[in-house]
């Protein structure tokens, strides 16, 4: 039972939502319809896990002490705060909570991401060689990128510089990609039926 | 004067010392990246909580059973479904979450393999080989074969399918080599970012 | 010789302090540029051309403001042109903080175009699962999302006056940091044939070429210079075409990098060769 109904359970709603998908029936648009809100009540009590999972581990390091035990103080109290300033003074514009967004949320994130730049730039200096074949047609082809998508370095290619780049973009690039992603797709439809069918089970966790 | 207002402005004070804090990790990792990183964690999860209460849990969970039940009783049954998923803290009664899981793994493999099929397999290869007119159709047909070949890794490759993989490498070489250019361009559009921030709307000395 | 170990071994904080003086000074420097326009964007911007006024259009937001400096001036370039437009603006969320910059981005040009929330234009609220919203959308707006980002009904919101599903409305544009497009493509284009539009960071441009050659994506806005193309396009010179000079220079330091990179490994591999010659 442990076992055997949830199984049972994958496949049922599996079928049912590849049946329906075949017909056009109004009995199965609304079927359809009523299980999309039924599906989003459900699955946000999977988020809250998530977010209490998260807590808990920063409560846990705080309890026992562990090392930087005080950067999980800021952590908590953070999580609180906003949640508190969003419930009791709404989200909407000219809020308290729209402006921790703007002045403390953003530049956060937008500051971690911006770290990057310079990683990429040492990365450019130190790592990035023309070893073996493979690796110089790959320099090739994102210097020929990075000098076409600004204006200066299509000035100084006569305008070769953005034409050939548009051209990696549409033809070698796109071939790549769409064979990249044909192979991506087959994997995902290949799992997706091993799921309904009871071959792969992986997904019910080891115990029992 | 105005100037000094603008610098001091508590508001843009803050942003400035939190993008100074982030940035003193490149020198090496401090206290203050420290805490900026632990409030950044706290910060961003607290925000979503309330985006998720405000805009998904009262419209489409609480609003509907408080307030029309008779037309939504069916919802209390997917709460129900959803609070299983607390199951996951006791060791006793963790097998219950499988059933919450095998409706959304249900739902997302059954939706997945009809349109994935159409979106990604059957329309690409339609127009890989449709309008076959020109020799830039021809070229990736070759291309998207040969990638195709490159990660065929169920048997092993013998005779004209090891050169064609050779030349799938040289398709995936150039395509990587696109995101990269690409990849750069973005990365430095970030700090752009938040060197307009320092220079522009903290310190205003430009216009 | 000792310049090539050096260089070779260069501290990578030299060259973090390196980029970060050069983006330092380039926004004082002021280059006459000419932002060539690319096909993917340009079907974008004829695409909200030829729509009437008061056609109906969703905006997806699917950033987090890491993405802003890319997505924002794009975002607003193109609302923008639907202001002038006098299309009736629908937006929906993919991302959490999605809504939040919606509310930024009409904050800073509903003034100018007399918008207003409800009529002209609707914040929907986010909803983390995202297969129910794209799927559902396709039956009925109003059902799944019941209720506005206010909490406001949404039956009866004058912005949505005939607008039930995907059939109503003429393009979807997705400005996005992640994979989000894909997934309108195979939900909302798949399924119920709605036409989508991309404007997303330079990182995932060039994972969706297949899906523009298919026409399953109409077009795309490609990060920093794709915003650039679009104030082009609209007459509106801003925030992106003004940093190109920055994005500019700065690329130039960092193919400089990679050339000098190189060419001090290529001479230590050669002055390496050479000494194993000497000492056999």
């Amino acid at each position: 039972m442990k076992k055997r109904i949830p199984l049972f359970i994958v496949f049922l709603v599996g079928m049912l939502m590849i049946i329906q998908f075949f017909i056009p029936h109004r009995l199965s648009v609304t079927f359809y319809t009523g299980f999309l809100n039924w599906f989003t009540a459900m699955v946000l009590f999977a988020l809250i896990i998530g977010i209490g999972t998260l807590l808990n581990r920063h409560f846990k390091k705080i309890k026992r002490k562990d090392d930087d035990w005080g950067f999980s103080i800021v952590t908590i109290t953070g999580f609180f705060g906003m949640l508190l300033i969003g419930i009791f003074g709404g989200i909407g514009e000219g809020t308290l909570f729209m402006k921790l967004f703007e002045f403390v949320l953003t530049p956060l994130q937008a500051t971690m991401f911006a770290l990057l730049a310079f990683f990429i730039a040492s990365a450019a200096f130190r790592a990035f060689r023309a070893r073996t074949f493979e690796a110089s047609l790959l320099l090739i082809a994102a210097l020929i990128v990075m000098l076409g998508r600004v204006p200066i370095g299509d000035k100084l290619t006569f305008g070769f510089a953005s034409t050939l780049t548009e051209w990696i973009f549409r033809i070698p690039n796109m071939a790549a990609k769409r064979g990249i992603q044909m192979g991506i797709a087959l994997g995902m439809i290949a799992t997706s039926l091993k799921i309904i069918f009871g071959i792969e089970r992986s997904w019910l966790g080891s115990d029992d | 004067m105005e100037l000094l207002s603008n610098i001091l402005n508590p508001w843009n004070l803050l942003a400035a010392f939190l993008t100074f804090a982030i940035f003193s990790f490149l020198y090496k990792d401090n206290p203050f990246y420290k805490f900026a990183e632990h409030l950044f964690v706290g910060v961003s999860l607290g925000y979503s909580t309330c985006i998720i209460i405000f805009n998904a849990f009262i419209p489409k969970v609480v609003n509907p059973i408080f307030t029309d039940f008779s037309h939504n009783w069916h919802l209390v049954i997917a709460v129900l479904l959803g609070m299983m998923y607390f199951f996951r803290f006791s060791s006793k009664y963790r097998w219950l979450i499988r059933f919450p899981m095998a409706i959304q793994i249900g739902f997302t493999a059954g939706i997945s393999v009809t349109l994935r099929m159409d979106a990604r397999l059957f329309k690409q290869l339609k127009f890989t080989v449709m309008p076959l007119d020109n020799i830039y159709t021809i070229i990736v047909i070759v291309g998207v074969i040969s990638v195709l070949i490159y990660f065929l890794f169920t048997f092993k490759r013998k005779g004209i399918l090891n050169p064609l993989a050779k030349l799938g490498t040289i398709f995936l070489m150039v395509g990587f080599g696109a995101t990269f250019g690409n990849t750069v361009m973005a990365r430095i559009s970030l700090l752009i970012g938040r060197i307009s921030f320092l220079l522009k709307d903290w310190l205003h000395i430009l216009e | 010789m000792d310049i090539i170990k050096k260089i070779l071994h260069l501290d990578r904080r030299i060259i973090f302090l390196t980029l970060f003086i050069v983006l330092l000074i380039t926004p004082f420097i002021h280059l006459e540029m000419k932002i060539n326009i690319t096909n993917p964007t340009r079907r974008i911007f004829n695409d909200v051309e030829e729509m009437s006024e008061g056609d109906p259009i969703i905006v997806s937001m699917s950033y987090a403001p890491f993405a802003k400096p890319e997505l924002y001036p794009m975002t607003l370039a193109f609302l923008r042109h639907c202001c002038m437009k006098k299309l009736r603006i629908i937006f929906v969320a993919t991302n959490e903080a999605g809504m939040s910059i919606a509310i930024q981005a009409m904050e800073e040009i509903k003034m100018e175009f007399e918008y207003e929330h409800g009529k002209d234009y609707v914040l929907l609220a986010f909803n983390p699962v995202l297969s129910a919203v794209m799927l559902g959308m396709g039956e009925s707006i109003t059902d799944i999302f019941p209720e506005d980002y206010y909490g406001n009904k949404t039956k009866g919101l004058k912005v949505l006056k005939d607008v039930n599903d995907y059939r109503d409305i003429k393009l979807l544009m997705d400005f996005s940091a992640g994979d989000s497009p894909v997934w309108w493509v195979v939900y909302a284009n798949t399924r119920y044939n709605q036409r989508i539009g991309t404007g997303v960071t330079a990182v995932m441009a060039a994972d969706f070429y297949p899906y523009l050659n298919t026409g399953q994506m109409i077009g795309l806005i490609n990060g920093l210079k794709g915003a650039a193309e679009y104030e082009t396009l609209i007459n509106h010179t801003a925030e992106a075409t003004e940093k190109m000079t920055s994005q500019a220079i700065a690329h130039i330091v960092i193919i400089l990098f990679i050339l000098i990179g190189n060419i001090a490994y290529f001479i230590d591999k050669r002055n390496k060769r050479k000494e194993r010659h000497g000492t056999a």
